[in-house]
């Protein structure tokens, strides 16, 4: 990845770009960015989907109960 | 309304505004004025980004939506939370690493300068559509209130916006928001009691829900799988999935939100944060529309919302006929509230053949009563074919103004109005961004004072809303305003996302690539839409992958291109 601000163009030859890529292994120091909740940031990105499978769970009992 | 109602909303607006306008003093630099220094904490994030989204139309369509459709509508926001998922793990982190203050930058890093400028492009030309629109959502309030032209009321509101935006940039809008969002909730809560304690006393909540239920509002979830159905879960979860992780995630007015987080772990937690709470809130707005519903069962709803067409027809040739309507309808409402109390007598008895025997009378008189409203609606375009016949976003208008008491509709009116603003002043200041950095700094002034930039930003910010004002002139003859956002929205949305899944995880596509591909993908996008091929929420699907397949393809024939060139 090239220094921050510079109209230079990305380098996309480094090892695993495509990959890891998505877990942002080359993009940020996850030391300094630790989640300041359940200890880390998988676990924070589990609750978001776990809560949501929860309110489509809800919402479908919801809507048998109802309609 | 009353002068206790005009001095709550007055109060409201202008402490809210104050505070912004002070918070915000002292701007000097375009990184101060476009991203708030980039010093905002997560819960500032978090409303802000949701503030943003939650427009005027939220409060005014959603209940309207709620009323005449049901709950269905709370599956477009399935695919929300994963787009933040995405976004936290993708997104935050790359745009954090290259400081960028627009999300075009990166392209033009990644791919070239042509690209970047497409994007651009694409987006202006739909943020400022849409941010047209928002500004329309709450002028028709005044207009109906103020019993002036709606014209007068979008100009009125839209330099109220410009004014605190074009002052304070993103910290007047950041601030303001944040105290818009808590306003906003206290008003929700406070609107669904009042509508519930509005019920007849012997009918609970529960009973209400079983009423609306029995006349097919309790929708929330449909499992069929029907390309051709606005909204179901799939349509909600894939499509809907597409759609907000290209506005949250490529719509400038939403990445200059989390771009103010002073740090990558703010910026996320604000999302994070905007994953958990959206689809409650919005299965809770929907609710309160079904709650409206289930009111104008016992108490007679007028025979169409919009008070303008009513004086329109009574003034025309075609007075008697809508008189009749109006008589017919008044005698459908009696026939269907006394099914509606058999209904209520057969719920409490527990008699479940009685209730559904009841559920099916009191749907069949309900057809009967809309009936009457698609003939009221007929009429007035008889009368005037320019009508507006589509009520959905005066219904919930209507209901504040008619039967909650005094103050509160103030504050109601004052919460459509912060809605308003809040998504109206990210728009300016998106459309301020992307024009100064991705147009004006990039290809016309490369090497000015922070001072020259920062004027150019206010002045930008100027033009564009007086853009959006022109815009919000047409927005009437839309139709039903949420959707024809996200509509608008899901013709460009697709594309831009694709462009950037491209950036992000296709390594060996060049610019040049992308750039056509996008040109395609989006002429197709355009071409379907006109041809009704499916509904608009996998339009999003069909662009993003069209612009992935697309470059693929023309990126393999430039290689072979370039291979034949090399072996003659």
């Amino acid at each position: 990845m090239q220094e921050a601000g510079k109209n230079t163009r990305i380098d996309t030859s480094y090892k695993g770009y495509f990959i890891f890529n998505i877990f942002n292994y080359n993009m940020i120091n996850e030391e300094e960015e630790k989640s300041p909740i359940l200890g880390s940031w998988p676990r924070v990105y589990a609750l978001v989907i776990g809560v949501l499978v929860l309110i489509i769970v809800l919402l479908y009992i919801f809507t048998r109960q109802y309609q | 309304m009353s002068i206790t109602d005009w001095i709550v909303l007055g109060i409201t607006l202008l402490a809210i505004i104050g505070y912004g306008i002070w918070k915000s003093r002292g701007t000097k630099n375009i990184e101060g004025y476009l991203l708030a220094d980039r010093k905002m904490p997560w819960y500032h994030v978090g409303l802000s980004v949701m503030a943003t989204q939650a427009s005027a139309i939220t409060f005014l369509s959603a209940p309207g939506q709620g009323y005449t459709d049901g709950l269905r509508f709370v599956q477009f926001y399935f695919g929300l939370p994963l787009a933040m998922v995405v976004l936290c793990i993708t997104f935050i982190p790359i745009y954090n690493k290259l400081n960028v203050f627009t999300a075009y930058e990166f392209l033009e890093k990644r791919f070239d300068n042509k690209t970047r400028t497409l994007t651009a492009f694409l987006f202006l030309l739909q943020r400022g559509l849409s941010t047209g629109i928002t500004i329309y959502a709450p002028a028709i309030i005044l207009s109906t209130i103020l019993n002036i032209d709606v014209n007068y009321t979008i100009v009125i509101n839209g330099l109220l916006v410009i004014g605190y935006t074009v002052y304070g940039g993103a910290k007047a809008v950041s601030y303001t928001q944040l105290f818009q969002m808590s306003v906003i909730f206290a008003g929700l809560f406070l609107a669904a009691y009042m509508v519930v304690h509005l019920l007849p006393e012997n009918v609970s909540f529960s009973d209400a829900l079983h009423i609306s239920g029995k006349m097919g509002k309790i929708n929330a979830i449909d499992t069929s799988f029907d390309l051709d159905n606005k909204y179901n879960i799939w349509s909600g979860i894939i499509g809907g999935f597409f759609l907000q992780l290209s506005y949250f995630g490529t719509d400038q007015s939403q990445v200059g939100r989390y771009l103010t987080g002073k740090s990558v772990a703010q910026s996320r937690l604000g999302l994070v944060m905007n994953g958990l709470i959206k689809i409650p809130m919005q299965f809770f707005i929907l609710l309160i529309g079904v709650m409206v519903f289930t009111f104008y069962q016992f108490h007679q709803a007028p025979v169409f919302f919009n008070k303008a067409e009513i004086k329109q027809i009574e003034k025309s040739a075609y007075k008697a006929d809508y008189q009749k309507l109006e008589q017919a309808y008044t005698l459908a409402h009696r026939e269907k509230q006394a099914q509606v109390n058999r209904l209520v007598d057969a719920i409490h008895s527990h008699n479940e053949a009685a209730i559904d025997e009841a559920g099916k009378q009191v749907k069949a008189s309900d057809a009967k009563s809309n009936s009457i409203r698609k003939e009221v609606a007929a009429l007035m375009k008889k009368n005037s074919p320019t009508a507006d016949t589509n009520d959905t976003n005066y219904i919930f208008l209507s209901f504040i103004t008619q039967q909650l008491p005094v103050g509160v509709v103030g504050l109601l009116i004052a919460i459509i109005f912060l809605a308003s603003m809040g998504s109206m002043a990210s728009g300016l200041n998106s459309l301020a961004s992307t024009t100064v950095v991705d147009f004006y700094k990039r290809l016309y002034k490369k090497e000015e004072s922070e001072k020259s930039y920062l004027s150019t930003s206010r002045w930008t910010t100027v033009a564009w809303g007086l853009f959006c004002i022109v815009t919000a002139f047409y927005a009437s003859r839309v139709g039903n305003l949420i959707e024809a956002v996200n509509i608008l929205g899901s013709l460009f949305y697709g594309t831009i996302l694709g462009i950037f899944l491209v950036a992000f995880y296709m390594k060996n596509i060049s610019g040049t690539a992308v750039f056509y591909a996008a040109l395609v993908a989006e002429a197709f996008i355009v071409y379907a839409w006109m041809t009704d091929l499916t509904a608009f929420l996998w339009l999003n699907v069909i662009g993003c992958f069209a612009v992935m397949l697309v470059a693929w393809i023309i990126q393999m024939v430039m290689n072979k291109s370039k291979e034949n060139k090399t072996s003659s």
